[in-house]
């Protein structure tokens, strides 16, 4: 199943998109793929360009430059079974505010080509799912601002989309709604189901299997959340404390380490390609120097440190130099 | 089968969007009720022109203002006489009276020495449609004294020869006598006449602003990028819109129909498949034609003004306030093309005489909602494929 998904062409890519608004670049040159049962956060600061790069999947848009596929077809001219598979929550609430929650699920749910019987069943099934099933005959406007942006997910859901496309779904609501969405999103993954969601909380990246992070329309990084920590500072990052006043160029020296930062006396940080690996080596290259260690560990940046970093480095331009701008900016901060 | 339910889907929404709203509701049923309860309670018709003789004191002519009644009641008022005209034209200024006919002081002596006697005519209006009909009714009443002068003088001759079979004075005055008769099916009555071409306006009204605050809604909310993406067409759009308002928009025009049948007494005489057939094609073509305008505007308040622009063209175009044979030729063909004016000649053929005397109205009607209702499909389809 694994292998099949692997070879299938991805649910949806772009290549080498850019978008223009009456001259003003929303979107530059982005390159990436959505595979298929992935769970995909868009992540960027507001502004960046993510809700451009969804409108293109989805077809609002039309990229000025490169071209974009979804489920195999370009957007603008998706067939009705295509869209039949696709499911969409906007950013803005744009549901019936007249209509009740279920009325709004099942309006949804008739769009899709849902016959009675299956529509009463997904309806409730995805309202209980949702936790609004109590809330069923409560109008629209009259719901909480989390339950709209609950109700609006079952809207997306409730036709059971092969590739779920969601708009800032957490944006918003309280910490423990937002935890409930991601858990919702993770499970629609792990049915199988292809998720595309944008968000502003960069923390969220942890929860998805491919992270596009954006800012300012430009792509700067694509990958597993793993990969991005290791790619915004070159590798892993070990620090290093000790007694003392050792300039430390041994450790340098030692088999996959990449480079070395001295934060201030006593304290180093060490990039290397596996913290695992290199930090006995540390240990016992501290040892030999006759040094007094007080601590090693390695340090695990948060995703806003690391979205951070990368933005830095996108703004110094500084692609080239890889790890050092980041660790550096790191170091600063 | 999943064509139809998206379809059904639209006029479930749509019918609930509207029921839902109270506001909305208020306006769009009892609005039209109301409408039409005021215009049936407060009309009470043209008031009849008050008018005042000048009957000089020495003339001999009757001065019982009921010997110059012509019988037009409600038209006509004979409200009293003067002996001068000073003192009429006061009562004229101080608008207890309409109009003013003044006999002269000396009108047998005048004609006896062959000279032609002047019936003074006076009024104070500036109000065009008042002037027309005090204009009308100046000449019955300067024929009425007229009569009365030319009767006093044949009397006068007649005492002085003395004859036995000289012919009735009155019978001199006035030889002939005019009858007419209104060979329509229904007496003619201001409420029967406008109340058909009030009703015909409220149904367009309500289609038009139906139609055109639906889409524009739609739009407002966003849910036309969630309609792009979903598996509905125009033409399911479109479908689930007419259907919806089709059913709304009738059932206030039948509560309308059955009020003005019932309670304002208006005669139904045509068959009520054809009354049905007339409203049916009306609420059609208004609906396309408020479907037309959202999708032609961009914002809710555009699409208002154009609601109201066109409720105006209607009432001043459309042959209700103003008969359109009183507007120039290429207006008054302008005018066809406005649903409510072919509803209105229909609605009171229908109502009114039994049968349309113009029957290609229905097709004109049947043609402004094909015609419109294309035009919106292509609007809405273009609106769908719009990408930025």
């Amino acid at each position: 199943m694994e292998t099949r998904k692997a070879d299938a062409p991805p649910a949806a890519r772009m290549d080498r998109v850019t978008k223009d608004f009456n001259g003003v670049r929303a979107l530059a040159d982005v390159t990436f793929a959505v595979r298929r049962g992935a769970l995909v956060g868009v992540i960027g600061p507001s502004g960046a360009g993510k809700t451009t790069a969804i409108s293109l999947f989805t077809g609002n848009l039309v990229p000025t430059k490169g071209t974009v596929q979804t489920l195999g077809e370009e957007p603008l001219r998706l067939r009705r079974r295509t869209r039949e598979r696709i499911g969409l929550m906007p950013q803005q609430f744009t549901l019936y505010p007249e209509l009740t929650t279920a009325e709004n699920v099942d309006f949804f749910a008739s769009l899709f080509g849902m016959l009675a019987g299956r529509r009463r069943r997904r309806t409730r099934e995805t309202l209980q799912l949702v936790d609004l099933w109590e809330a069923r005959d409560r109008r629209a406007a009259k719901l909480s601002g989390g339950m709209q942006r609950r109700l609006q997910l079952a809207c997306a859901l409730v036709h059971q989309p092969e590739l779920l496309i969601l708009d800032e779904p957490t944006a918003g609501i309280d910490p423990l709604l937002r935890r409930s969405v991601w858990q919702e999103l993770i499970r629609q993954r792990e049915q199988g189901h292809t998720v595309v969601v944008t968000t502003q909380y960069v923390v969220d990246a942890e929860h998805c299997d491919l992270v596009a992070l954006i800012a300012n329309g430009r792509l700067l990084a694509f990958g597993p959340p793993g990969e991005l920590r290791h790619m915004a500072l070159g590798g892993d990052l070990v620090q290093v404390e000790i007694e003392g006043s050792w300039d430390g160029l041994d450790l340098e020296k030692l088999p996959g380490v990449r480079q070395l930062h001295r934060i201030v006396p006593g304290r180093f940080w060490v990039v290397a390609d596996n913290a695992g690996q290199v930090t006995p080596e540390v240990v016992a290259a501290v040892s030999a120097a006759g040094v007094e260690m007080i601590s090693v560990r390695e340090y695990r940046p948060s995703f806003d440190e690391i979205f951070a970093a990368l933005v830095h480095r996108d703004r110094d331009g500084d692609a080239a130099s890889g790890a050092v701008a980041p660790a550096a900016f790191l170091m600063r901060s | 089968m999943r064509g139809l339910t998206r379809a059904f889907a639209v006029v479930g929404k749509e019918m609930l969007v509207v029921l839902r709203r109270p506001s909305a509701l208020a306006t769009l049923v009892l609005g039209p009720v109301v409408i039409l309860a005021v215009f049936g309670l407060s009309y009470i018709g043209q008031p009849p022109v008050r008018a005042l003789l000048v009957v000089p004191a020495n003339s001999g002519l009757p001065t019982d203002g009921r010997a110059y009644d012509l019988n037009q009641q409600g038209v006509l008022q004979i409200v009293g006489t003067r002996p001068t005209l000073a003192s009429a034209r006061q009562a004229l200024a101080s608008h207890t009276a309409d109009i003013v006919v003044a006999a002269p002081d000396n009108a047998v002596q005048q004609l006896r020495s062959g000279k032609q006697v002047v019936i003074q005519v006076e009024y104070d209006t500036v109000n065009p449609y008042q002037s027309a009909v005090i204009s009308r009714l100046a000449e019955p009443l300067a024929a009425s004294v007229n009569e009365k002068i030319v009767a006093q003088i044949v009397a006068q001759t007649n005492g002085q020869s003395g004859a036995s079979r000289t012919p009735d004075p009155n019978l001199v005055a006035a030889p002939t006598r005019a009858e007419t008769r209104d060979l329509a099916p229904t007496e003619p009555k201001l409420i029967a006449f406008y109340g058909v071409a009030v009703l015909a306006l409220i149904v367009q009204h309500l289609g038009l602003t139906l139609g055109a605050l639906s889409m524009n809604a739609d739009r407002r909310q966003g849910m036309l990028a969630l309609l792009r993406v979903a598996p509905v067409g125009a033409l399911e759009l479109l479908t689930g819109k007419y259907v919806a308002f089709v059913v709304l928009t009738g059932a206030i025009t039948s509560a309308l129909v059955v009020l003005m049948t019932q309670a304002m007494q208006v005669p139904m005489l045509a068959s009520i498949s054809s009354v049905m057939s007339l409203l049916l094609l009306l609420i059609l073509a208004s609906v396309g034609l408020g479907l037309v305008l959202s999708l032609v505007t961009r914002s809710e308040s555009q699409v208002i003004q154009l609601a109201l622009l066109a409720l105006l063209a209607s009432v001043f175009f459309g042959g209700l306030a103003i008969d359109l044979s009183q507007f120039s030729p290429p207006l008054q063909v302008a005018s066809q093309f406005l649903p409510v004016t072919e509803a209105t000649r229909l609605g009171q053929d229908l109502f009114l005489r039994g049968a349309a005397t113009e029957p290609w109205r229905f097709a004109a009607l049947a043609a402004m909602a094909i015609g419109l209702t294309l035009v919106a499909l292509l609007l809405l389809r273009r609106e769908l494929m719009h990408r930025q």
